[in-house]
Parts: structure tokens; C-alpha cells; sequence
């Protein structure tokens, strides 16, 4: 089955039936579910936010608009949207992944002191150090608590807030911002365990 | 760490921990975890590892991926150190960002022999379009000198890249500088001063910064703060409309931007003055404004837009933060907890309040004033007090000055916009016309106070007049201003109901904006906006391709909620023109779109409302109650009770309360919905007609006849007057009035009145439009009861062959009156075949027990009657007073339900043992007619008389039965 992130193509009408099989433990079904939502994301993140001003587009929109036209494209309605967010949000942490490996990034450490010219959100070469770090970090936990590997892919990665999470995952938003100190605590005494 | 078992363990442990205070939790989890100390200790490591403040890439909150998929075009860099970039040779690389890369570079060929930052720009951030801008910035950039801000030195092009070189500047960020120096609140506030002073003067230059935040200004080992990096500032004289500064396609500082830019709506100085507020802020308080956005709860952007900025007091103790890290705070700003907090209130909230105001208009007009009040509170006076234009942003905020509302606001801001250009022009030309703007627009609002608007547009109107006048000679070479404020004095036209003069000025904007934005946000919605004003004045087809061409644009620009407007625009519009499962299918898209969480509820309210009047669908008449309510609780939360939307809202639910039968509530909203149109927009407002008819029908419905008919009377001249003579309200409302006149007491000025109405149908929507049928069957419904029923035929013959032509479906209206009008004229066969026909269609079409249902029942049973058929006309007498009866409750009374109980009287006194309930029914009628048409009404007196022979002969027949005693 050829999977395209053509929207248009025979791999539309197919996600819900991959989503569904996916979600009765097909495993082949939800790595191509996968494949699909991250083809889409790929080709369509850096279009989006070329053209719009990245300061309205947040995380949460991103992922809405996807679903919002992937749904327009299904015969039938995409109705398992945790499902969907959660693939949306693993597909980020690998584009990520992929973009932070890429640039060969250096381990974390240098002088932070410099002409900083953008701070918050943009990525000095450090961060993208770090990031991979991250990523490896997460692999290790995801053997002992795959959920808490959801939450880092979520708020982390995909940027969704607190209230959103707990709304997909049918917590309250208490216990979500007490998992991810836990995931913070976690992985940071990893990165710092890292140090040469 | 070992097996998932204990992990599970260790997660509840932290968890529970952060429970308790910091201090008391290594002791507790020591506690806990005696029978297996190695998960104690890990929960430990992981407790030390989670205090104190980072500043890694997980303390930045959420949403990474974005930042990285933005960056996600740059080519893979290489390494240039070494290399040459123009006449520089590069050094090395000392920062980068999803702008470019910035070097360390000394120029070779002699001159200037220091050391100089070169910022080069992402190549594929670049056209052509924006390098000559760049060049051209570049001269601007030069002109800045000022001791407190970073000069540039130099610029050019390298290949596709351009690149800048400017003072090499050496120190901390000001906010990392404050701390390790210990400064105090005045301390810093008198550095910000600094930073005024630097701002200000580039304002003077027509520069806005647009990037003002802590890492953009550093602070050398003397003291003196820099301002950094005006390279993403473009002059206003140059400044295009909103769409195009996104263009650029830089990766905003989410957490500093100003709430127009997240909205992409025009950058001015004040987002410069939001910006100090938000440095001020910081520096203060060691927190930004927003603690759900700080703490993950919402978005920033969300916050920034939406969130009210919590005080400065209250911000040193937030959430989550430890006691030591609140005293740490206060002793970088050389002060304790409570002195601090003290110092924090008073002036200081004040000033960092207002500069951090949602709308631009209502900030500090310029740095200058933010610099003064700064100034005023170190020297212990009193502040400024709120110069002309808070006060009056303030004034509008308090009263809803309906007039204009946004639109006026905006027009201040473009008062201060020119009041800016003015600054710096010299021209006297320019001088007058931009002052003049400023002072028309004072004037303007000087007029407006609540207590004279409402209902004088002669005076605004004269003042509005004026300033377009003016503004079309004024401002040719600031297209950008031009096009802006001609789509908001285009929006009060509208709001005004001056639908001409809306449309020519917001044809101007449109095209303007065509011309040099023509993918912008600010051109699709300024499309819209000309939609709605075509749609309004009947010409529904250009409408419809406006419309069209907004949402395209709409839909491109990630707006998603002028996205939302645009389609419900085009909703609106494509049902006028009577597709309506292409209007629902629009609506019910709106409504998903809307129902996304981050979309503003108030747009779902919208939605929605657009969605009802759409998908009129009579089966299903609770499903469109609910729609309706749920828009009105949004649209009532969201602005209270005097609003257009809430009455648009209720206009809707009058009319689906109706067909439910449930009159005194539909009465209730139509008459709420008249109000609050006239408290809003005067009594004379064309939207004001609609409103009085809809109230005019329900009474009609309600037979409260001699209510009904000013209200109908007074719809009309309203629309004769606004929309003219030929407009389709107008003829709407003429059609309204005559329902009631043939109903009651003006058969021939109905004949009129219809014979109008028909005429302007069959003219503005042709022949065969629902309108134009309905006007031409209420024709000959009058016509008939004229008597005239040969001509009453004919024209309802006509009626109905359209119908079947044109494949609508609901005939029950000319079927019945067909049908009547046959059987005065003696075929009381084919009448019966036309009612039942009628029925038939009512029973798939409608609910059951609605009006039409009764009137078909009762028309069939006098058919029947005609034809002899007593028995089955009983019933359905009988049917059609059950179903008046549901109706309205308790006991269907109505005009028609005399009618109907006129014939089931004379029916059921032929037999013997129905006699007396014949009697009684004959009563009820007459009763019902003198209630409802008056005592000299003819229905009325023949009601009479029906009842007084049926007892003139009831005695005699008792007498008769009596033995007759002589001969």
C-alpha cells in the first residue's frame, strides 16, 4: 500500500481504517498511520509556516489545522483525535530529531554569553545538542513509562498546553503538570549526567 | 535504575512529594521508602534535579518542535571562519538564530580597524522583493545614531544573502546585567529611562523596533545599555499593510510580542511602548506578565492576547516557586520581600498597566510620555495624569458608543499613526492633512457622546463625509493609511446603514489593498467586509464572488477566525440567492471550524447563528431552537445584552418559536430584538425594518391585529426610506403589511399593497423567486375574497404552475386557495382534490399541528361540505380545531378557528343529537369574531346573523314539536 502525503491520493480514506486498526493492535497498520501523519507534517510545517507569521500559528493550531484537513479528506470522520495528536506529536520529536542531527550539533557547553541576537525560541547549535540528548534520554524511558514519553512528545515537542493534554488523556491538568516536573527532573539529570 | 515496578513506585513518591514543602520532602520520602532505601534515594536525585531555576531547553516550556520545523528551510550551515563576507574577513561565528548568524569580522581593505558583528540572513528568508527593501532599510538604519543604541556601520549583499556589520557590543543582557549587580527597582527603572531615550529617538526617525526584549539589550562594563538589533525595523513611511511585515517569515519571540502582533494587525510605535512594559516588567518582578502562559496552562499567544497582566505585587510570589527563589529575587533587587511588593504598587503598577493595554490606542502615546511618567515617579511627583487620548479610549470603553465602536478606536490610532508622521514631515501639505485627519477625528468623537449618537447620523454623517473628502485628497502617497482608513470609515458607513457610501469607500480599500497586498489577512477581510455591504444592499451576485474570493485568501493565511467570518459571509449570501444546500454545507464547515478550541467562542456564537438561518429545516425545529439558544448564551456571555449579534440571535429563535406554536415567548424575543436594535442603532437604521416586520408577523401570527399593523406600517417606511423604492425589504415588508390588512380590515388597500409588493419582486428577483410566488398568491388570495374569482384563479393557476416548474415543493398555500376559490365557483370535486393534495404535502413537509395544517383540514372539510360529504367534513372540521387548539393553547383562539367553527356549527345543527354542540359552536364563532375583527366588522356580523337564525330556528322546530293545541 503506498502511502502519500498527497492528500488527494489513494492514501486518503485509509488513515481512519489504519487509526482504528492501529488502535485493535495492528502493528503494521499504525506505523504506516505514522508514516502518513509524518509525510504530511513534513511536507506541510514548513510551507505553513513560511507563508503565515509564526507568532499566530501555535503548536496546538498546527495540529488542529492538520486534523481539521485531514478529517476534510477522510470518507469517514477521524474520531479518535488523542490518537491522531499522539502520532501528530511523535512525528514532530522525530522531525526534531532528524533536523538537530543534521546539524551536527555539538554537545551542549561553550560560552552562553554570546551576541544572543534571538533568544527564546530560537535554537542556538547548544540546544540542538542538548535535544538529541533528549531523544536518546527518552528512549531509555520509553521501556519503563511509554506514557511519560507521550507527555514530553506533546507539551515538549508538539507544544500543546497543559489543559490540552489533560483533556486528551482524560486527566486532570494537576496530574499532567506533576508528570512533567517528574519528566523534567528526569531527563535533565540525564543531560546532566551527560557532561564529559 | 531498575525495573518498571520500582519506576512506578518512584513516579507516585515524586509525585506525592511535590505535595509538601521543599524542605520537608527528602525527610518524608526517607520515610517512606525504609524498605527499599535505593528507591528512595532515586526519588531524591530526582527531587534535586527538579529545584531551583534552569535555563536549558526544558525550562522553556512547550512547543520546540515549531520553532525547529520554522528553521527547518535553512540550508545545512557551513563553517565560513576564515572566509571573506564583502570586505570583512570573518573571524568566527559568536551566535545564531533563526534569523541568521552573526561573526566576529574585522574589515580588511584598511578602514575602520576594530573588531565589528556581521549578522548575515538566511538566503532563503530572502527574494528580491525584500533584498532591495533591505538595502533601502539600510540607508535608514545609518541615519540612527545615538549613544544607546548599537550603530550600524555597513551593509551589502553577499550572493543571495545580505548581511550587515554594526558595533561590536560586549556585555550581559540587561536583565542577566540588573542581577549580578544587585540593582535596585530605582536603579533599573532609571536604566529603562535609558532605554526610552534610545527608543524615542528612533521613533522620531520613523523607526519602530518591534523586538525590544532583555537579550536585545546589553549593558557594558560602564553602565551604558545598548539597544541591539533594528534589523528587522522597517521606517513607517515605508510600512506596509499588516500582511506583508509577516512575510519575512522570522521566527517571532513568541513571549515578548505585542497582542497585534500575534494578530497580525499593523505594528505601530506602540508595540514598541508595549515592549518597554514588558522589559519594565521583567526587570521589576523577575516573571512575565502571564503566569498561565509561564506555567504551561495556555499558550502565549493565547495569554498575550486574551490575559489580563497579573499585578506586579502579586507576580513576585507565583506558583511553583519556592520561598528561596522569592527571597533570591528580592535580594537581586537589593530589598526584601515586603519592601519590594510595597514598592512594587502605587505609579509603577500604573505605568507597566497601561503600556501593557491590549489595544494599542490605549497605551502611552509615545515613549516620551512613558519616559515622563518613569521620570515622575523617581522624582516622587505626581504621573502625567491621562493625556487626551487614554481618557478617551477610557470614555469609549465605559459607554458603549455605538456609533462607531472599534472603528473609532482604530481611527485613533490612525490619528496617532498621523500624529507620528507628522513629527517628522516637513511639508506643510502633509502637516495640514494629517492634522486635519487627527482633529476631524477628535471632532468626531467630541460629537459622539452616548447621550447625542444614538439615532443623529445627520451630524456624524456630515462629519464622516467630510473626513472621506478630505482623506481622498490627502493621503495618496501613504497608500498603507489610506487603504486602512478607508475601510474603517467604510465600516461606520455600514454600521450607519449608509450602504452606498460604504461601498464606494470600501471598494477603494479593497482595491487598494489588491493592489500592493494582495495576499494579506487585511485584504481578505477588507473583501468581506465589501461582501456584506453588497449582500445588504441586494446585489447578491458580485457578493458572492467576493465572498468566495476572501475565504480562498481567508483560508491560505492561518486567520482562521476572519477565515470563520468569511465563510459565514458567504453562507449568508449564497442562501440569499436561494442554493441552499450549498449555504448549509458553508454554515456547518463555519461551525467545525469554529468549534476548535483556541478559536474565540464568540466566533462559534457567530457560526452558529449563520448556521440556523441557514439550515431552515421545519421537521426539525428543536435542533434549531437549540442552535439558536446556544448562539444567543455565547453571544450573551460574550457582550451582554444590548448587542447586535444577541438581537440577531433573537430575531432567529423568534422565528423558530413561531413554528413551534410557542407565540408569548417568540413575541418576547422579537420584541427584545426590536429594542435593542433602535437603543443601538436609532430609530430610522434600515436593519431596524427587518426587525419591525418580524415583531409584526408574530403579532399577525398571534391575530393581535391592531398591534400588528403600526408595526408593520412603520417597517415600511423605514424601508422605503433607507432602501427605497425598489428594494427587496421593502417589498418584504410591504407583503408583511398586507397580510394583516387582508386579514382584517383593508382588503382593498392589501389589494394595493400586495400588487407593490409583487412588483418589486418580479423586478429585483424575477418571476420565479419564493418572493415574488408568494406576493402574486397572496394577490389572488386577496382577490378572491374580493369576490373577483375569475381572476383569483387565473393568478393562482399561475402561481402554482411556477412552483411546479421551478420544483417547489411547498405549495400548501396556493393549493388551499386554489382550491377555495373552485369551490365558490362550484367544483367542489377538484377542490377536494387540491386540499387533499395540500395535506398531503403538509403532513412530509411540516411538524404536525402547525398553521398550515389547520387551514388545510378546515378548507377541505368545507369542500367537502360543498360536495355533500357531511360526515368526512366533520372530521376534518374537527381536525383543523384540534390542531388550532395545540397551536395555541388553551383553546385556539383565532380567527380561523371562528371560520372553522362557523362551518362545523352549520354542520352538526342538521343533526338532531348534534344540535346544541352546533349552537354553541355557532356562538364561540361570533364570539371569537367580535374579539378578534371588532363589532362592525362584516365577518363579524354575519357570524351574527348565522347564530341568530340557527336560533330563530331551533325555537321554531321546538315549537313545532309541541302539540298544536287550535287549527
Amino acid at each position: 500500500m503506498a502511502l502519500r502525503a498527497d492528500l488527494g491520493g489513494a492514501g486518503s480514506g485509509e488513515l481512519t481504517d489504519l487509526l482504528n486498526a492501529a488502535r485493535l493492535g495492528d502493528g503494521e497498520a499504525a506505523q504506516q498511520a505514522y508514516d502518513f501523519v509524518y509525510a504530511d507534517l513534513r511536507e506541510r510545517a514548513g510551507q505553513s509556516l513560511r507563508r503565515m507569521p509564526s507568532a499566530t500559528l501555535t503548536p496546538t493550531a498546527l495540529v488542529h489545522e492538520m486534523y481539521l484537513r485531514l478529517s476534510d479528506h477522510q470518507r469517514k470522520p477521524l474520531r479518535d483525535r488523542s490518537h491522531f495528536f499522539a502520532l501528530a506529536a511523535r512525528a514532530m520529536r522525530q522531525i526534531v530529531i532528524e533536523h538537530a542531527r543534521r546539524r551536527g550539533a555539538q554537545k551542549r557547553g561553550g560560552d552562553q554569553r554570546m551576541i544572543d541576537l534571538e533568544a527564546a525560541w530560537d535554537l542556538a547549535d547548544a540546544d540542538y545538542g542538548q535535544v538529541l540528548e533528549i531523544d536518546t534520554a527518552l528512549r531509555a524511558l520509553e521501556k519503563s513509562d511509554a506514557e511519560l514519553v507521550r507527555l514530553v512528545e506533546w507539551y515538549f515537542f508538539a507544544g500543546l498546553t497543559f489543559d490540552e493534554i489533560a483533556e486528551m488523556t482524560d486527566r486532570n491538568e494537576r496530574t499532567v503538570r506533576r508528570n512533567w516536573e517528574l519528566a523534567k527532573a528526569f531527563l535533565r539529570r540525564q543531560l546532566d549526567g551527560a557532561e564529559p | 535504575m531498575s525495573s518498571t515496578r520500582d519506576w512506578s513506585r518512584v513516579k507516585a513518591l515524586f509525585i506525592s512529594a511535590l505535595d509538601l514543602p521543599e524542605s520537608e520532602r527528602a525527610d518524608w520520602v526517607a520515610q517512606q521508602c525504609t524498605d527499599d532505601p535505593d528507591v528512595g534515594d532515586e526519588v531524591v536525585s530526582l527531587l534535586a534535579s527538579q529545584r531551583g531555576p534552569h535555563h536549558d531547553l526544558l525550562s522553556r516550556g512547550g512547543g520546540v518542535a515549531l520553532a525547529v520545523a520554522a528553521s527547518m528551510a535553512t540550508k545545512p550551515p557551513s563553517s565560513p571562519a576564515g572566509t571573506h563576507i564583502g570586505p570583512y574577513l570573518i573571524l568566527r561565528e559568536i551566535g545564531s538564530g533563526g534569523m541568521g548568524r552573526v561573526f566576529l569580522a574585522r574589515r580588511e581593505d584598511g578602514q575602520y580597524q576594530r573588531q565589528v558583528a556581521l549578522k548575515l540572513i538566511r538566503e532563503d528568508l530572502t527574494n528580491p522583493e525584500l533584498l532591495r527593501r533591505f538595502l533601502l532599510e539600510r540607508d535608514t538604519l545609518a541615519r540612527l545614531v545615538h549613544p544607546n543604541i548599537a550603530t550600524l556601520l555597513d551593509g551589502g549583499i553577499e550572493g543571495n544573502a545580505p548581511y550587515f556589520t554594526m558595533e561590536l557590543v560586549e556585555g550581559d543582557p540587561i536583565d542577566v546585567w540588573c542581577d549580578r549587580h544587585r540593582l535596585d527597582v530605582r536603579a533599573r527603572v532609571a536604566l529603562v529611562i535609558r532605554i526610552c531615550d534610545a527608543v524615542h529617538y528612533a521613533h522620531r526617525n520613523l523607526i519602530v523596533h518591534r523586538d525590544i526584549k532583555p537579550t536585545n539589550i546589553l549593558v557594558g562594563a560602564a553602565g551604558e545599555p545598548k539597544l541591539l538589533d533594528f534589523g528587522i525595523a522597517k521606517p513607517l513611511d515605508a510600512m506596509p499593510a499588516a500582511g506583508l511585515t509577516q512575510t519575512h517569515g522570522r521566527v517571532m519571540t513568541q513571549e515578548y510580542a505585542a497582542p497585534e502582533q500575534i494578530l497580525g494587525e499593523p505594528i505601530t510605535t506602540a508595540t514598541d511602548i508595549y515592549a518597554l512594559g514588558m522589559l519594565l516588567y521583567e526587570l521589576l518582578t523577575g516573571h512575565r506578565p502571564y503566569p498561565a502562559a509561564e506555567a504551561g496552562h495556555a499558550s502565549w499567544a493565547k495569554a498575550i492576547v486574551e490575559h489580563a497582566p497579573e499585578p506586579l505585587a502579586r507576580a513576585l510570589r507565583r506558583t511553583g516557586d519556592t520561598d528561596a527563589v522569592i527571597e533570591d529575587l528580592a535580594h537581586r533587587r537589593a530589598s526584601s520581600v515586603p519592601r519590594l511588593r510595597r514598592h512594587l504598587r502605587g505609579d509603577l503598577e500604573h505605568i507597566v498597566q497601561r503600556a501593557l493595554e491590549k489595544a494599542p490606542e490605549a497605551r502611552y502615546a509615545t515613549v516620551g510620555a512613558l519616559r515622563e511618567d518613569l521620570r515622575a515617579h523617581l522624582d516622587g511627583r505626581a504621573l502625567a495624569g491621562d493625556s487626551q487620548r487614554y481618557r478617551i479610549f477610557k470614555f469609549l470603553r465605559l459607554h458603549r458608543v455605538a456609533v462607531a465602536g472599534a472603528g473609532l478606536v482604530l481611527l485613533l490610532v490612525a490619528a496617532g499613526i498621523a500624529g507620528v508622521v507628522y513629527q517628522a514631515r516637513e511639508t506643510a501639505r502633509q502637516a495640514q492633512t494629517t492634522s486635519a485627519v487627527k482633529d476631524f477625528l477628535l471632532t468626531l468623537f467630541n460629537a459622539s457622546s452616548p447621550e447625542e449618537t444614538k439615532g443623529k447620523p445627520p451630524e456624524v454623517r456630515e462629519l464622516l463625509d467630510r473626513g472621506t473628502a478630505r482623506i481622498e485628497h490627502g493621503l495618496d502617497d501613504q497608500p498603507a493609511l489610506k487603504a486602512e482608513l478607508e475601510g474603517v470609515l467604510g465600516r461606520i458607513y455600514s454600521q450607519l446603514g449608509l450602504y452606498a457610501q460604504a461601498r464606494v469607500l470600501q471598494e477603494r480599500a479593497v482595491s487598494a489593498l489588491r493592489h500592493f497586498a494582495p495576499a494579506s489577512p487585511a485584504a481578505g477581510v477588507a473583501m468581506r467586509q465589501l461582501a456584506e455591504t453588497l449582500t445588504e444592499h441586494g446585489e447578491l451576485e458580485p457578493a458572492e464572488t467576493l465572498a468566495r474570493e476572501s475565504t480562498d485568501l481567508l483560508q491560505t493565511t492561518g486567520k482562521t477566525d476572519e477565515y470563520i467570518r468569511a465563510l459565514i459571509a458567504l453562507s449568508v449570501v449564497v442562501e440569499r440567492r436561494g442554493d441552499i444546500p450549498v449555504a448549509e454545507q458553508l454554515a456547518e464547515r463555519a461551525v467545525a471550524t469554529a468549534r476548535a478550541p483556541q478559536i474565540e467562542k464568540a466566533v462559534l456564537g457567530d457560526a452558529l447563528s449563520a448556521q440556523g438561518m441557514v439550515e431552515w429545516d421545519l421537521r426539525d425545529l428543536p435542533r434549531l431552537e437549540a442552535t439558536y439558544r446556544e448562539a444567543l448564551a455565547i453571544h450573551r456571555a460574550a457582550f451582554g445584552d444590548i448587542d447586535l449579534r444577541v438581537a440577531t440571535d433573537r430575531q432567529n429563535l423568534t422565528l423558530a418559536l413561531r413554528n413551534l406554536g410557542r407565540y408569548d415567548e417568540a413575541l418576547e424575543n422579537a420584541r427584545a430584538n426590536v429594542q435593542i436594535r433602535e437603543k443601538i442603532l436609532g430609530p430610522t437604521h434600515p436593519d431596524l425594518s427587518r426587525a419591525l416586520y418580524t415583531l409584526g408577523t408574530t403579532l399577525y401570527h398571534m391575530a393581535r391585529y391592531e398591534e400588528a399593523e403600526p408595526v408593520l406600517r412603520r417597517a415600511v417606511a423605514i424601508a422605503r426610506d433607507r432602501f427605497g423604492e425598489n428594494h427587496a425589504t421593502t417589498a418584504t415588508a410591504l407583503n408583511n403589511l398586507g397580510l394583516v390588512l387582508m386579514d382584517w380590515h383593508g382588503l382593498d388597500e392589501a389589494e394595493q399593497v400586495f400588487g407593490e409588493a409583487l412588483r418589486i419582486d418580479v423586478a429585483q428577483l424575477g418571476p420565479n423567486h419564493s418572493s415574488a410566488l408568494s406576493s402574486a398568491s397572496n394577490l389572488g388570495d386577496v382577490h378572491a375574497r374580493q369576490g373577483k374569482l375569475e381572476l383569483a384563479e387565473q393568478e393562482l393557476r399561475d402561481v402554482l404552475d411556477r412552483e411546479r416548474a421551478a420544483d417547489i415543493k411547498d405549495e400548501v398555500f396556493e393549493l388551499n386557495r386554489l382550491g377555495d376559490v373552485l369551490r365558490q365557483r362550484g367544483d367542489w370535486h377538484e377542490a377536494v382534490a387540491l386540499h387533499r393534495e395540500a395535506l398531503e404535502q403538509v403532513k412530509t413537509m411540516f411538524a404536525p399541528n402547525t398553521r398550515q395544517a389547520a387551514l388545510s383540514h378546515y378548507f377541505l372539510g368545507l369542500a367537502l361540505v360543498a360536495g355533500g360529504e357531511d360526515a368526512e367534513a366533520e372530521t376534518e372540521l374537527r381536525a383543523s380545531l384540534d390542531a388550532l387548539r395545540a397551536l395555541m393553547p388553551p383553546d385556539g383562539a383565532h380567527p380561523y378557528a371562528a371560520s372553522t367553527r362557523l362551518a362545523l356549527g352549520e354542520l352538526l345543527l342538521k343533526r338532531s343529537n348534534t344540535r346544541s354542540e352546533g349552537l354553541r359552536m355557532l356562538s364561540e364563532a361570533a364570539e371569537l369574531r367580535e374579539r378578534f375583527l371588532g363589532s362592525d366588522d362584516a365577518r363579524t356580523r354575519e357570524a351574527r346573523q348565522v347564530l341568530t337564525r340557527a336560533r330563530a330556528q331551533i325555537w321554531q322546530d321546538a315549537s313545532a314539536a309541541k302539540p298544536d293545541a287550535t287549527h
